[in-house]
């Protein structure tokens, strides 16, 4: 162990793994990573204190490759448990887990792998209040391998907020993606807008389907929750109505409240008729009756029940067998045969719940669940019937759950070849060099290539997330009033003096000089928290600042003389704004004035680190990492010493990396 | 599939295998941040499910319209300037093309536009012709229309894939070979007969009133069904070829244009002189292309990679063998018994025997002392990352579908990128 490169690389405490005596005597199972690393970076990897979140397809694949590189302590959160249709892909896992955390049994299984590292599981969800700025900046190196854009979010920010670095990936099919994300110094996961979920105009749905993803939507979001859930799930529809279609809107409120009626008499003998008569047959006729509408669309034809029932009575014998067939696309008949049979079965299960929670003042509801056959069988017919109205083709069962599920199909080649790329920058990380960071795309389908690498994004110097100056303040959340924070903290410890600002949280503006009823208030009543994030904004015409977010941190020990206070004692340098002229440099793909943008705000950001923590990776360190690179990773170890600079704001210290 | 290194004689046990059960094989080899997998395929490997780009798809033959379509184009558009705006604004593109390349012909000696200059001139017409007196301003179907001149505009010709598919000299009699060459055969004769390709038969959504949008769809969808049976009964006319399943031929119909012939001129003649042919015409060629690298902007090839990690490969194999005595060498392909100690130069040696003069190369010597710094350890990522492009290449070949590399990927770990290489 080198003790100068011990002290420089990290501040935080880490429990340092064996390291094998080198050289080798004989092989150990570390041999071959000291080998090709190069015993400093080898070194670094066995002191890492490192975070994975997420322990699904991705993580699975990730953790085995983060505890066999030997990373020091590895700490792994999700809130999940598992589920049969993990088993294929995430390996960690076996049939005598279901049910179980995914955390849990991911460090029971991977540290098998190797006794040498520390593995620290939490069942928990990653915006618990519990993992704070101050826990993520306890780690090295913090790897996503999530599944949704709002976690991926959560962790972005708290990184930036931390200044630790982040290794995002996600993978959908055979398609996946690496990217690096230090504050700074490469883009980060929110500088490109990212898509947001599909909507359908409620028109689209409820008058005029015409795919079948229109129909099961209409079944899974409108019918199911009309009858059995918590009446409309508006988030899937774009209510955004123009004045052609007002009437119509108005027309279909008054629908779902004829519904919201039938569904009383669940139970009931006459029930299937009533329901199967009121969708399929007189909304129908009422549609049909708005000729407009019809002009250049085929008019849907109204079905009666009566009708069908007597068609269906040889799918009806039948009935197992077609319950049973997922893969094959129903007739008719048989989907008739399937809605009244989940019919059947739903109407029951609200009973019982009913009478379960009789007088408790809970509401007896049902919701969609994919894996749930009842509501599952119940959404593939009543769709596919709808779409049998409108002409549209039905699908299989196995199909509408795909699609009524949102299931994006993932698969274990795709997440080894991801988890090995994570591990791979993650390496870079470690050294400090961002300039050999790449951002790696997997492009299965061009057989040309298979992987196209690109060098990492500078930020965008307009993102709403990383463009803004990020600080921390110490609060004594007992007394300190909004008062005290623009007066005190913000005037005179950041000297924002005598600029017109205002202060806002994801809620609203909480001060701004016309909003001043707040002032007197405590922070605490404002609904502000431990880790809550205020945003402060410049409203000066000239030379404005850039945005602050301040992050809230409950104090430690109490604070003597004022209620907020910076958590660094460093003097604070606010940069101010780009001016806007420069602004389409800044945005060229490659031009100069991208790399100068996010130069200015790299020295910004250096100026405000505290003292204590020497920081390994700073814009400096990228340009020392380059003079040394040549001896980076293609000479033979003996020859590896490679002097990095490390320029912490305490002066440079020099550490001389040797083995 | 096999990782290096590996003993000879088990590697020429399994290549005999191979050979005899033509079976493909896949020869994997990592090595510090190094790796590369390369397939071996038995002889010629055709894909008719490679699931092109969806947009790409797209065959409407306007340039060569059969009498059905013609007469249904005609039909709507024989009084188009009497149409009622709503009807007007509802022509499908596909009608409005096939009416103005009519006018076109009338006025240009019975000749299509050809040349980028006529299309775009016939696109001018197609957009003048469009009613801007409405509440709209302007049709969109029109718009379509006017989008569509470029890219559908193209006389039938035969893609590259299929061509190679249609000049393959195949090893084996007629009888023996799958449905696969069979229905090609008939492809090829339908082809020979009508001057096109059977029609894939889809039709793209586009602005029409629905009644009139199915009606063209029908067309499309019954020229496709005749096309296909045509060639069904060539291919079962054929010897052998009743056996072929219908499916088969509508799979090959609808995909025809996109067929891929992977490996045409692998599994003949004797493959180690090839080879090694090969791998120095690949090494002429990507050395030359490395010299202009900077110029163009273009990655530096990964081929020293590749001849690195293959010579460290051989070598450790030989060494291992060298130790070993004949009967006790089982279980010895794996990377411990490879041995640590071998250095650049003697990689170096190595490639110099096959490819003279590639041992100066400057970044051959960069590569032979990564991969003699690794010293046969793997890095687990690296192997994992490995297997898990291995195992998609793998998928393909057995399902048939996309299209597999041909024929090796090299992996640079330090660089993160992938080069795929024909050796």
């Amino acid at each position: 162990m080198d003790p100068a490169l011990a002290a420089g690389s990290t501040a935080f405490v880490a429990p340092i793994a064996p390291v094998a005596p080198l050289p080798a005597p004989s092989l150990t199972p570390d041999t071959f990573n000291a080998q090709s690393l190069g015993r400093g970076l080898n070194a670094q990897v066995k002191q890492s204190r490192v975070l994975m979140v997420g322990a699904g397809g991705i993580g699975c694949e990730l953790l085995k490759n983060l505890v066999l590189t030997g990373f020091g302590e590895i700490h792994v959160v999700d809130l999940d448990t598992i589920d049969l249709s993990n088993l294929n892909r995430q390996f960690l896992f076996r049939q005598e887990h279901i049910k179980k955390s995914k955390a849990l049994v991911a460090k029971e299984v991977a540290q098998k792998f190797n006794p040498a590292v520390k593995i620290v599981a939490y069942h928990a969800n990653i915006k618990d209040p519990r993992f704070s700025i101050e826990w993520f900046g306890g780690f090295r190196l913090v790897f996503n391998a999530l599944d949704n854009l709002e976690a991926r979010r959560h962790v972005n920010k708290m990184c930036l907020a931390a200044d630790v670095p982040l290794i995002e990936s996600g993978t959908t099919g055979f398609n996946g993606q690496v990217q690096v994300i230090r504050k700074g110094v490469t883009a980060c996961y929110d500088c490109a807008p990212k898509e947001t979920p599909k909507t359908f105009p409620v028109c689209t749905i409820r008058s005029t389907p015409s795919q079948p993803i229109h129909c099961i939507v209409w079944g899974k979001s409108y019918l199911l929750n009309e009858i059995f859930g918590t009446s409309e799930d508006e988030s899937v529809f774009d209510h955004s109505s123009d004045a052609d279609n007002a009437q119509e809107i108005e027309e279909l409120k008054r629908e779902s409240a004829v519904l919201r009626t039938i569904r009383e008499s669940v139970g009931s003998p006459e029930f299937h008729q009533i329901l199967f008569d009121k969708v399929f047959n007189t909304d129908i006729v009422r549609l049909r009756s708005m000729e407009d509408m019809w002009k250049s669309r085929k008019p849907p034809e109204p079905l009666k029940y009566e009708d069908l029932l007597e068609r269906a009575s040889g799918a009806l014998a039948n009935k197992d067998a077609v319950l049973k067939d997922d893969q094959r696309v129903w007739s008719l008949e048989e989907t008739f045969v399937v809605f009244k049979d989940s019919l059947d079965r739903l109407s029951k299960r609200m009973l019982d719940l009913k009478a379960a929670t009789n007088g408790s003042g809970q509401a007896a509801i049902i919701t969609f669940d994919k894996d749930d056959d009842d509501t599952l069988d119940f959404v593939a017919a009543s769709a596919n019937i709808r779409s049998t109205l409108f002409g549209i083709d039905r699908k299989s069962k196995f199909d509408i759950k795909q699609m009524a599920g949102n299931i994006i199909p993932a698969i274990a080649t795709t997440n080894a070849i991801v988890a090995g790329l994570c591990v791979l920058e993650a390496f870079k990380v470690l050294k400090g060099e961002y300039d050999r960071a790449k951002e790696v795309f997997l492009t299965p389908f061009a057989p040309a290539r298979l992987l196209a690498s690109d060098k990492s994004r500078a930020p965008n110097p307009d993102c709403p997330v990383c463009s803004v100056f990020q600080t921390r303040a110490y609060v004594d959340l007992s007394r300190a009033t909004l008062n005290d924070l623009v007066e005190d903290f913000l005037k005179l410890q950041l000297g924002y003096g005598d600029k017109e600002i205002s202060v806002s949280n994801e809620v609203g503006i909480l001060y701004d000089p016309d909003e001043t009823d707040n002032l007197d208030k405590k922070l605490s009543e404002l609904g502000i928290k431990p880790d809550s994030f205020l945003t402060i904004t410049d409203e000066d015409d000239e030379n404005p600042y850039v945005n602050v977010v301040v992050a809230i941190q409950e104090a430690k020990e109490p604070l003597e003389d004022k209620p907020i206070k910076a958590v660094s004692s460093e003097e604070v340098k606010i940069p101010t704004k780009p001016k806007k002229t420069l602004a389409p440099d800044a945005h060229g793909q490659n031009g100069l004035g991208t790399e100068n943008g996010s130069r200015q705000q790299n020295e910004a950001i250096v100026e405000v680190t505290p003292a204590k923590r020497p920081h390994p990776d700073g814009p400096e360190d990228v340009g020392a990492a380059k003079k040394a690179k040549t001896s980076a990773w293609s000479k033979p170890n003996k020859e590896d010493n490679e002097i990095v600079v490390l320029d912490d704001s305490a002066g440079g210290a020099i550490v001389i990396d040797d083995d | 599939m096999y990782t290096h290194p590996i003993l000879p004689e088990n590697l020429s046990a399994i290549e005999a295998y191979a050979q005899r059960h033509k079976t493909p094989l896949v020869a994997i080899h990592s090595s510090g941040f190094y790796s590369y997998f390369q397939i071996n395929l038995p002889g010629a490997f055709p894909i008719v499910d490679t699931h092109p780009d969806e947009t790409a798809t797209t065959d409407l033959r306007l340039l060569s319209p059969w009498p059905e379509l013609t007469a249904f184009a005609a039909e709507l558009t024989k009084d188009i300037d009497g149409l009622d705006d709503v009807e007007h604004g509802h022509l499908p593109y596909v009608v409005i093309l096939l009416h103005y390349l009519e006018r076109w012909k009338a006025a240009h000696d019975g000749k299509y536009p050809a040349t980028y200059k006529e299309k775009t001139e016939f696109r001018k017409m197609v957009q003048a012709a469009a009613r801007t007196d409405n509440p709209e301003g302007g049709e969109e179907n029109f718009e379509e229309a006017a989008a569509a001149v470029l890219k559908t505009l193209v006389p039938p010709s035969l893609p590259s894939g299929l061509r190679e598919v249609f000049e393959y000299k195949h090893p084996e009699p007629v009888e023996q070979r799958s449905g696969f060459w069979l229905i090609a055969d008939a492809v090829k004769q339908f082809y020979e007969k009508h001057q096109c390709l059977p029609l894939p038969g889809k039709l793209p959504d586009m602005k029409a009133q629905s009644k009139v949008y199915i009606q063209l769809q029908n067309i499309y969808k019954a020229k496709a069904r005749s096309d296909a049976a045509e060639i069904l009964q060539i291919v079962q006319a054929s010897p052998g070829g009743e056996r072929v399943d219908p499916a088969e031929v509508d799979l090959f119909c609808k995909n025809a244009a996109f067929v891929k012939l992977i490996n045409a001129t692998g599994g003949e003649g004797d493959a180690s002189i090839s080879r090694a042919d090969r791998l120095r015409s690949a090494a002429a060629r990507e050395f030359a292309n490395d010299e202009t690298a900077a110029l163009t902007l273009s990655p530096l090839s990964l081929l020293p990679v590749y001849l690195a990690l293959q010579a460290a490969g051989t070598r450790a194999a030989a060494a291992a063998e060298a130790v070993n005595h004949v009967g006790s060498s089982a279980g010895h392909s794996s990377n411990s018994s490879s041995g640590g100690a071998i250095s650049a130069d003697e990689i170096l040696a190595t490639i110099a025997a096959q490819v003279p003069g590639a041992e100066k190369n400057e970044r051959v010597v960069q590569a032979a002392g990564e991969v003699a710094r690794a010293a046969g350890g793997e890095l687990h990522n690296v192997a994992a990352l490995t297997g898990g492009m291995v195992a998609q290449e793998v998928i393909k070949i057995v399902t048939k579908q996309y299209i597999p590399i041909d024929n090796t990927c090299v992996f640079d770990g330090i660089a993160s990128r992938c080069q795929v290489l024909r050796l």
